[in-house]
């Protein structure tokens, strides 16, 4: 178990490795560089967009760029932002606080939302109950996030004015504003991840709910709220866990559009941004930490399924 | 289980824990903006975004500024005078002013700062500086700057980012790091920035004209989305935001929370023809009268309805009506498909077929689309190229275009508004478009300070661009300002920005 584990740390230099240079290949496909955008709102000769270029280190070959970014990585430096001229990772550090919060937030919700809808589905299943968690659960998913979030703030900003409309607070500062601001945002940030919560609790539990064990504790005489928790729902959640590691992961990689419509200052936005400034650095810093993270929540559920199944404890 | 659920359910959507409280409202000496976004490094010599003036506005005192009737008044600088050649412009510093670190804003500093701007490296504001050939100071309060040819605009390029004087000593030192902690020597400083969250601002107590400044703290929120930005002042999150859109207007006059303000747009918008820029230039537009026909399918009364509400002004020039320099004697054909129809028969080519390239965003996704239509009527086959901006200005200066869809923030002085487009070497031509007529008129007018025989000057080549149509100008923007009912004293700008300098809340 755990040689294990730490094979699955190794693998995770060359894939961050990977990441990179694919990321660092696709940005320098895109038409344009940061100085081509200078141009829009200044008039500059040729001669000055080249002196500008050298000075930012555009001129140099591709691998020359990459190269130069790896070395300050490896020391610890992820480089300046060509648009801002802040440092890149002052600027990570200051997100991932935030998309954090917002991410786990999200993650708790759909969770403690998803997993029992999806209990409750497949105990009642066929029945009135079923068919209403799931027409909801399908609703949350379809619904666009945009316009749902652009929905909650008109309800409960501009009309009720119990919420701000936007913006972020952070926790240190004062905990019950910080998580009553990015409450709406969780919420629709979550609407997505309930329904494919339920839908796979929902189909777990339905297959486990099958097995002889099942039948077995209900032979001894154990009772039915015990078999459902205990016995049933244990097992049933070893693919509920590693899908909520894969979704959390994907919201910490940035969630742009429920970002953008609640103004929270988290990696999504600034992801966007740098791509649409070609702000290479800060891209690459930011895909360099979403990945980390995310190599680092696959892991952890591996772990986490040794938790819940002793039968993966013992390999 | 039905505990379980329940407890789901309360935390979802009664936030245990909470009771809905009034959203906080801000301590009554901060003056909360919404941003269109985050502004982009926070050094004049380097800022090339709209949003980043905005903040510089309150930042970085310029030399001199201009009011909302367009005419120039002293900041920094007391007073000007230009030589009578026209070769020189001196000016006089004001005494008092200090930077925020306290030293004193004298002609040294200011040499200092503008010799900065003209010379590092990365410096945007080198070609905007290049007319002048020395900075020579005359005496602690006296500036004179020698130009290489008489150039008028100076004034203006003195009003914007190149004329904010900051404190070039630690400027130095610090390089292009300086945006992380400028040191201007305006009415506010530099307090804190978050990338993407907030820019606040302090109230700098030693500004020569604090008792016009009646916020202790202004703070700049990034707020992207236009609606969700009408729904935060709309909220009480923010006091004030710029550029609300047209079709959110309505929403907006009817919330008796609210004040508007707007003025037109110093920019314009048009379609840019790619007339002489490599192998591109080899469209079907190529034709002059097929360009013509082009002009005449547009209805830009229709456009304006149907993409802005009515609310923008239809134009035909590079300036706005109401501007100073804009030339009425030259008037807007309207539109006429039969004689464009007609037209294109005569050119030989009944349906003609281009390419229209495209900035991603919705207004010219909806302008575009409009155009299409309209054009469709007189025979022509547009196909659009939607990409993002940066993508688009690099296909537009490689000359991988037939024709672009291409909008201008606009200068104060009516050259900024022309000369880097039309003049033959202007750096952003990308039609490549050249016509002595038009040199001539555009480099004259750089040498003259009569707006009278100026705007002659400046309709001469606009009717040389109507007869040749190299472009076709649609219409200008309005700003729209939305504000919370209780601030008063705000006047909008043709030039978008943010003038924090008298603005109150109510008594």
């Amino acid at each position: 178990m755990g040689r294990y584990l730490l094979g699955r740390l190794a693998l995770a230099i060359p894939t961050l490795i990977v990441v990179s240079v694919v990321v660092f290949v696709l940005q320098k496909l895109l038409p344009g560089d940061a100085a081509t955008l200078m141009t829009a709102d200044a008039d500059l000769s040729a001669a000055d967009l080249a002196r500008i270029r050298a000075e930012l280190g555009l001129d140099r070959s591709w691998p020359a760029q990459y190269l130069v970014w790896m070395w300050g990585v490896i020391q610890g430096d992820l480089g300046t932002s060509l648009n801002t001229k802040l440092p890149v990772l002052d600027v990570i550090l200051d997100k991932l606080p935030v998309t954090f919060q917002l991410a786990t937030m999200a993650i708790l919700i759909s969770i403690g939302v998803g997993v029992p809808l999806g209990v409750i589905a497949a105990l009642r299943r066929g029945s009135a109950a079923d068919y209403a968690v799931n027409f909801a659960g399908l609703s949350g998913l379809s619904i666009p996030p945009f316009w749902f979030g652009i929905m909650l703030i008109l309800a409960f900003s501009v009309e009720l004015n119990w919420f701000p409309a936007s913006g972020y607070v952070s926790p240190f500062e004062d905990l019950g504003a910080s998580l009553w601001t990015m409450l709406l945002p969780a919420i629709v940030l979550a609407s997505e991840n309930i329904a494919i919560l339920m839908r796979h609790t929902r189909s777990a539990m339905l297959g486990v709910l099958k097995q002889d064990y099942v039948r077995t504790a209900r032979a001894k005489g154990v009772f039915e709220r015990l078999v459902v928790v205990r016995h049933a729902l244990r097992n049933a959640l070893i693919p509920v866990i590693t899908l909520g590691a894969i979704e959390f992961g994907r919201l910490l990689g940035g969630a742009v559009l429920t970002e953008q419509v609640f103004t929270i200052p988290g990696f999504g936005k600034l992801l966007v941004d740098g791509v649409f400034t070609r702000d290479y650095p800060i891209v690459q810093g930011v895909v360099l930490v979403a990945a980390c993270c995310y190599i680092a929540l696959n892991f952890l559920a591996d772990a986490a399924y040794a938790g819940v199944n002793p039968r993966i404890r013992a390999r | 289980m039905r505990r379980l659920a329940l407890a789901a359910a309360f935390l979802a959507f009664a936030a245990p824990g909470f009771t809905p409280q009034a959203v906080a409202q801000p301590a009554q000496n901060t003056l909360r903006i919404g941003l269109t976004a985050d502004p982009d490094v926070l050094d004049p010599a380097l800022g090339r975004t709209l949003v980043g003036r905005m903040v510089f506005a309150s930042l970085c005192d310029t030399l001199v500024d201009y009011n909302e009737k367009l005419e120039f008044v002293p900041r920094l600088a007391q007073s000007w005078e230009w030589s009578n050649d026209g070769r020189a412009l001196t000016l006089r510093i004001r005494s008092g002013a200090v930077f925020h670190d306290g030293t004193p804003v004298d002609a040294a500093a200011v040499k200092a700062s503008l010799d900065r701007a003209r010379t590092m490296p990365q410096s945007l504001r080198r070609s905007e500086l290049a007319p002048i050939a020395e900075t020579v100071v005359v005496d602690p309060g006296t500036l004179r700057l020698e130009l290489r040819s008489p150039f008028v605009p100076l004034l203006a390029q003195l009003a914007d980012r190149g004329g904010m004087i900051v404190n070039a000593k630690p400027s130095e030192a610090a390089g292009t790091e300086f945006g992380r902690q400028p040191i201007c020597a305006g009415p506010y400083r530099f307090a804190e920035r978050v990338a993407q969250d907030r820019i606040v601002l302090q109230r700098f107590d030693r500004h020569w004209e604090r008792d016009q400044y009646h916020f202790e703290r202004v703070v700049y929120l990034p707020i992207p989305d236009a609606t969700v930005r009408l729904a935060n002042v709309q909220a009480g999150s923010v006091d004030m935001v710029e550029r609300i859109l047209p079709t959110d207007l309505p929403n907006a006059r009817r919330d008796r929370r609210l004040k508007l303000a707007d003025a037109v747009e110093l920019g314009w918008n048009s379609i840019i023809i790619n007339t002489n820029n490599g192998p591109k230039a080899n469209n079907a537009l190529k034709d002059k009268r097929v360009r013509e026909a082009l002009e005449l399918s547009i209805d830009r009364e229709i456009l304006n309805r149907a993409a802005h509400a009515g609310e923008f002004v239809v134009g035909n020039q590079p300036f706005a009506p109401g501007n100073p320099y804009f030339a009425s004697e030259l008037r807007a054909q309207p539109r006429n498909v039969a004689r464009a129809r007609e037209l294109l028969r005569a050119a030989g080519t009944p349906s003609p077929a281009f390419t229209l390239l495209v900035p991603n965003d919705t207004e010219r996704n909806a302008v575009a689309q409009i155009l299409q239509q309209m054009a469709r009527e007189a025979g022509f086959d547009i196909r659009l190229q939607v990409v993002d901006f940066a993508t688009s200005i690099t296909m537009s200066q490689n000359g991988d275009f037939e024709a672009y869809l291409l909008s201008w923030s606009g200068r104060v002085d009516p050259d900024g508004n022309m000369h880097t487009f039309f003049h033959c070497q202007g750096s952003q031509n990308d039609s490549k478009f050249c016509d002595p007529r038009i040199d001539a008129a555009l480099d004259r007018a750089r040498t003259l300070s009569d707006v009278a025989e100026r705007r002659k000057l400046y309709a001469e080549a606009t009717a040389v661009l109507h007869d040749e149509r190299p472009r076709i100008f649609t219409y200008h923007r309005k700003w729209f300002f939305a504000y919370s009912g209780r601030l008063t004293d705000f006047t909008a700008n043709p030039d978008g920005m943010i003038r924090v300098r008298g603005l109150r809340w109510q008594q």
